[in-house]
């Protein structure tokens, strides 16, 4: 009993549902934009055009398309089809409209639209902790903060009789912290795969400096400066890192550095206040090898957004403007419903709390009259 | 409720643990992607010592009249990849079967049919004083059907 109560502490204590928005947003926002980046007839109808003996589905796509056959290939214009309508459902995500439902549905049109890209025989690693992340937050309560379906319930509760425009910060959920955790473990266990693969292929000559040199060479060479690490490969350009990769001492200490901070990330889920040092030094190891090597971990640095206490944050930002800047403030007449709504909304946005608010005396009406105060 | 998540929680990190140790291989009897998107991080983990070639792979077909033609990726609708990974892992095994099926996708796309397939290397050998280029080396050579 007690290793439950230490568990349900650990995973279903009261958390903050600004926070677990937030990486809803920055997670739907990520993966619109690498979707977005695709020009989707180009590829499918590339990938559809290739013949069945480079065709391997994965199991998970196999399982999407069983309702279709066994055997079933879905063409290039069917993949078109769901590219659009994730594109259009990730857009209802974002703003957090039906947002379980919208979440889901965008969750399975970007692992169907991925799952089918790594159908041919060829996988990468940068989209599985995006896929991942969002299917944990299609199971959450994600919409319960900065959404849409979140906005429309705080209205409606004016129009039940709240006359205060509630805090944007201020919703909690016991359910509201365990997808981040997830997702703060998943990125430890990537990290730790990294690291035993290295060590068991390889021991300690990984950190002997030339196989770095032979990586960043090789991707330089590969990728040049002005590909991401896709396409035809070859650049006449060759990249910043064939010059960077000549240097054999640079390489070593950055082995030894690589290899370190990926053995020891976990690190962070332990003691969380080193997470401002060890996420800056993910965010340099990534921008690194994407300058140098082309490699696109960039979604890895989005995803760190579950390392941060949101809230808190703005908060404290906030703390810091108001010290500084003159504060507008607006005045609402708690006696009408219009009024409060009008304030309800524009709290909803003043994340930093740099708007006072204020109950006007009768007859004011309206939240249209502004004075400045300090 | 929390039990359910509890399961959920469970059943995701378990998956990527072992995922992440190659437990699926031992166990199941398939690769560590089989459960994508949980799948293992072996990215970059072979060692590279001094004297080590950066390789450049070159296909080579040779068309029936006995003419020789490079066989580029673009030329069979593959992106840089999948060149590397089926075409020339293709060739370099000798599997016949396979460098014929992409002969076809050549016919197919370039209208030259291809009765023989070779390939070859060259690139950068690393070394103390920088890249040193490597002269080519002929790989292998696949005869696609009798002449």
């Amino acid at each position: 009993m007690r290793a439950w109560r230490l568990w349900e502490d650990y995973w279903f204590r009261s958390a903050s549902l600004f926070d677990l928005g937030f990486v809803r947003l920055v997670a739907v926002a990520y993966q619109l934009y690498h979707l977005a980046t695709i020009r989707p007839h180009a590829l499918f109808g590339q990938l559809a055009a290739l013949p069945d003996f480079l065709y391997a589905p994965l199991p998970v796509l196999r399982a999407m398309m069983l309702p279709f056959g066994s055997h079933f290939r879905p063409s290039g214009d069917v993949i078109v089809a769901v590219y659009w309508l994730t594109l259009a459902v990730g857009v209802l995500a974002f703003v957090g409209y039906l947002t379980t439902l919208s979440l889901l549905l965008f969750t399975a049109g970007s692992v169907c639209l991925q799952a089918f890209e790594y159908s041919f025989n060829e996988i990468h690693h940068a989209e599985a902790i995006v896929i991942i992340t969002l299917a944990v937050l299609a199971l959450s309560p994600a919409g319960g903060a900065l959404s849409v379906d979140d906005l429309l319930r705080r209205l409606r509760k004016v129009d039940g009789g709240l006359r205060v425009p509630s805090d944007p910060l201020s919703g909690e959920s016991r359910f509201a912290r365990w997808p981040l955790l997830v997702v703060q473990w998943m990125f430890a266990l990537i990290y730790l795969s990294a690291t035993y693969h290295k060590l068991t292929a390889s021991g300690l000559d990984w950190m002997n400096g030339w196989t770095l040199q032979y990586y960043m060479l090789q991707d330089a060479i590969r990728w040049g400066s002005n590909v991401s690490g896709v396409g035809r490969g070859y650049s006449p350009e060759p990249g910043i890192g064939v010059s960077i990769g000549q240097y054999h001492t640079l390489a070593t200490v950055a082995s030894w550095v690589s290899i370190l901070f990926e053995a020891t990330f976990w690190v962070v889920l332990i003691l969380p206040r080193l997470a401002p040092l060890i996420l800056s030094v993910g965010a340099g190891f990534h921008v690194a090898i994407y300058v140098i090597q082309r490699a696109p971990f960039l979604s890895f640095m989005w995803l760190y957004a579950v390392f941060v206490p949101w809230s808190k944050v703005f908060r404290r930002g906030g703390t810091w403007l108001r010290d500084r800047i003159y504060r507008v403030v607006l005045y609402y007449d708690p006696r009408s419903s219009r009024s409060v709504r009008r304030a309800t909304l524009i709290r909803y946005f003043d994340w930093f709390g740099l708007i006072v608010l204020a109950s006007s005396p009768p007859p004011a009406e309206s939240v249209a009259s502004a004075t400045l105060s300090q | 409720m929390t039990r359910v998540v509890s399961f959920v929680i469970s059943v995701i990190l378990t998956l990527q643990l072992a995922a992440s140790f190659d437990l699926f291989p031992r166990f199941l009897s398939r690769p560590s992607h089989f459960l994508w998107p949980v799948m293992n991080y072996p990215m970059y983990s072979s060692a590279h010592y001094e004297g080590a070639v950066i390789a450049r792979y070159r296909v080579f077909g040779r068309t029936a009249d006995g003419s020789e033609v490079q066989v580029t990726a673009d030329d069979l609708g593959l992106n840089f990849r999948k060149f590397q990974d089926l075409t020339i892992a293709a060739l370099r095994d000798r599997d016949v079967r396979r460098a014929a099926a992409f002969a076809e996708i050549y016919r197919v796309r370039m209208g030259t049919r291809l009765v023989a397939m070779r390939l070859e290397r060259d690139g950068y050998v690393l070394t103390r004083d920088g890249l040193q280029p490597a002269p080519p080396v002929r790989l292998s050579a696949v005869l696609l059907q009798a002449q």
